[in-house]
């Protein structure tokens, strides 16, 4: 998506600040005789226009196949995640793993421990206000509203310290609000849940 | 029996202080407006600049949490709705009258009954820093759940509510007099598309006005009776019912602060390009689209919470790409062929295009779901909003002020300290800002009191944080200004700039009723153009 926004922005920049520097370059009134006359160009305008439009189509249609490809995502999941938001802080549980937790504590925030590289779907709630759920490694968030339930997949790169957000004002501690996501290989994903149920690997 | 005291009119003008802080006279009730307004402008920047002392490193310097939240919800509130809106709309209150040649507004006690409902509003949601529980923390836009009686009790987050309303009232009610004043009151000759580009402006403003911010009053209404046992937003559905009838006017309003500076700053370029304006009915004609469109994309705000629809909205909004680019080519079309002399209101007027491109193109990646998800409620819409309120409107504000000066106090500003301002305020605002757009990309939410120093946050905070103290230095020149130039009070005589529409026909500042003399003629929509004989534009 920010390859095709970034470069049509730049470009769009690029033209309006050179045809803006051309003309307070070129026709001040010290360096010429007098204005010219105003003649308007509809035709010009209107393919101007046109031109405005097709450029405004084809980011609509980069748009709607990005949206359709992250909200409509039916990979297989492989792994859930339960996340509970709260004044100030977050419980994650795994429905595959009874017994497995974590959650924000009295000194340092939670660790969320999902599989790298594969689709896990997570299921956002809150107990309190309205919270969102920020993981910038993946670009994706999603508030978390009072009595709603709000599902969506993310496949997480590797990395054992992701950045996790608390996104929506939420009042007092929200700037505390911060999670930490570890995305680990297959071996170490296994190691852990083994671990975490409380089962041999 | 004595003789008799000659009878006094039963409406006579008031004279004195009764008369400046009473008389109905549009010009006065534009101008105390104007300063009420300033005076709020220095409130929120002083907010703004101990938010900045705040982030510039990590922990807490200057205040607490809770103080942090109070100044960024006062911050928000006191810039939209007591600052730009109404010194938006006041230009207009002052204008659109000598713009059409009408000797009164339409309607001008409920003109006044504006301004005081204004004042009455902002004198409350200022007040509001003295209850128990502090002053309102729910940001600008009174977060529901978070502002309900539980998350936020006391008085300050009603009084919030209660001041805010009163102001949206206000404004309504200073639209509704321009609307009628443009219907009603133009002179002989001025037709539709005859009225400068500033008029179409605020025609197409308080249309967005009168349209979209009884709204906000349904919402705030709501949140107030919620707050007090009667059950508006409960369950599931409330924080979105709330977010729709508050969006619906967010979005409306944000052009409500921007049409004005566009109009102005396109009567600027051609009045110092020394030609009529380029485009004129593509302009009048993009402004309405603009407005028409912009009463359908307010669900681009929403696009997080999963209870709108992305195609629809995301439609919606990319398509303001066409009547805003149309804009643009308004003001480079005046440029280019013109003979530009760059005094202070010029460079104002092209800092306003060449900085709100910016802002505008950021508006077009937050329209984008996919993009959106990332950067909603990161620094990221931070930078977004204030390249469009501050690096937009503020300049557009402050080319306006530069430009219309003149005509209302019969004084000049400065040129010198003018051109300083202009400089101190657009390198501050850059560095300010444009680094919002690179932390905020990189993970940094809006709306928080402190930061990780394990972040890498530290070095950006630490240079917007400078750069918000250049801005104060831009400020500190205007005021100086304001200041010497009323000393040295130098006339400006009925027309300094050689500008093109009927405020400038008339004495700087304008009698009672506005025009002493007879109007000139109006053939076209720069009628002292006409008088000077320069060409009718073919159009």
């Amino acid at each position: 998506m920010q390859a095709v926004y970034l470069p049509v922005a730049l470009a769009v920049v690029v033209v309006v600040w050179v045809l803006f520097a051309f003309a307070l370059g070129r026709y001040r009134a010290s360096r010429r005789d007098g204005p010219a006359p105003t003649r308007d160009r509809p035709v010009l305008e209107l393919a101007i226009a046109a031109l405005l439009a097709a450029i405004v189509a084809a980011l609509v249609v980069v748009t709607f196949g990005a949206n359709a490809r992250e909200t409509e995502n039916d990979d297989p999941v492989r792994f859930r995640v339960d996340a509970l938001a709260y004044k100030w802080g977050w419980q994650f549980t795994y429905p595959s793993l009874p017994g497995a937790m974590d959650r924000t504590t009295r000194t340092r925030p939670p660790i969320l421990h999902v599989p790298a590289g594969t689709t896990v779907e997570v299921v956002l709630r809150t107990q309190d206000v309205t919270h969102a759920f920020w993981v910038p490694a993946v670009k994706f968030k999603s508030d978390a509203w009072t009595g709603a339930v709000h599902r969506f997949r993310l496949v997480f790169p590797p990395g054992d310290h992701l950045s996790g957000h608390c996104a929506q004002y939420c009042g007092l501690r929200h700037s505390d609000m911060t999670f930490t996501v570890h995305a680990m290989g297959a071996a170490e994903f296994r190691a852990w849940a083994a671990r975490a149920s409380g089962r041999p690997a | 029996m004595s003789v008799a005291a000659p009878a006094r009119p039963p409406f006579a003008p008031l004279q004195g202080v009764a008369g400046t802080l009473f008389g109905t006279d549009h010009k006065a009730v534009a101008v105390r407006t104007f300063v009420l307004a300033f005076g709020f402008f220095l409130g929120g920047g002083v907010l703004a600049l101990l938010m900045r002392t705040e982030l510039m490193a990590p922990g807490m310097q200057v205040t607490s949490r809770t103080g942090y939240d109070e100044m960024f919800s006062m911050h928000g509130s006191t810039m939209i709705y007591l600052f730009v809106t109404p010194v938006a709309l006041a230009l207009g209150t002052y204008f659109v009258p000598l713009q059409v040649g009408a000797a009164e507004i339409a309607a001008p006690r409920v003109n006044l009954l504006g301004f005081w409902l204004y004042a009455l509003g902002g004198l409350i949601v200022w007040l509001s820093w003295f209850p128990r529980n502090g002053a309102a923390q729910a940001a600008w836009t009174g977060e529901y759940p978070f502002s309900d009686s539980t998350s936020l009790p006391g008085t300050g987050m009603d009084m919030w509510i209660v001041g805010v309303s009163l102001a949206t009232v206000g404004a309504i009610l200073w639209a509704g007099c321009q609307l009628a004043t443009i219907v009603a009151r133009r002179a002989p000759g001025m037709t539709l598309l005859r009225m400068p580009v500033f008029t179409w402006a605020m025609l197409a403003t308080c249309l967005m006005t009168v349209a979209s911010f009884p709204s906000l009053l349904g919402a705030m209404g709501g949140l107030l009776l919620d707050r007090h046992g009667v059950e508006v937003f409960p369950g599931a559905g409330g924080a979105a019912a709330y977010q729709h009838l508050f969006w619906f006017y967010g979005h409306p309003v944000v052009y409500t602060m921007f049409f004005p500076f566009v109009g102005v700053a396109l009567e600027i370029l051609a009045t110092f390009s020394r030609r009529r304006v380029f485009g004129y009915r593509g302009v009048a004609l993009s402004l309405l689209a603009f407005a028409a469109l912009s009463s359908a994309v307010w669900g681009h705000h929403m696009f997080t919470t999963g209870e709108v629809s992305n195609l629809y909205f995301s439609l919606t909004s990319h398509m303001l790409a066409v009547p805003a680019g149309m804009e643009y080519v308004a003001a480079i079309g005046t440029l280019i062929g013109g003979a530009l002399v760059l005094r202070a209101p010029m460079l104002f007027a092209v800092g306003f295009f060449v900085q709100f491109l910016i802002g505008g193109l950021t508006g077009i990646y937050v329209a984008s779901p996919p993009l959106d998800y990332h950067v909603h409620d990161s620094y990221f819409v931070v930078a977004h909003l204030h390249y469009t309120l501050f690096a937009g409107s503020v300049f557009g504000l402050f080319a306006a002020v530069y430009y219309w000066w003149p005509k209302v106090t019969g004084i000049m500003l400065g040129e010198r300290l003018g051109r300083l301002q202009f400089w101190l305020l657009a390198i501050g605002t850059n560095v300010t800002f444009f680094p919002m757009f690179l932390v905020g990309y990189d993970g940094m939410p809006r709306r928080v009191a402190d930061y990780a120093a394990s972040a890498g946050w530290t070095g950006t905070n630490l240079i917007e944080t400078i750069g918000s103290y250049v801005i104060a230095l831009g400020m500190l020149a205007f005021a100086v200004n304001v200041v010497t130039s009323w000393l040295a009070a130098r006339p400006a005589g009925p027309d300094p700039w050689g500008a093109q529409t009927l405020e400038w026909a008339t004495s700087s500042p304008p009698p009672r009723h506005n025009f002493e003399r007879a109007l000139p003629p109006i053939r076209s929509a720069e009628p002292l153009m006409d008088l000077r004989g320069v060409p009718e534009a073919s159009r």
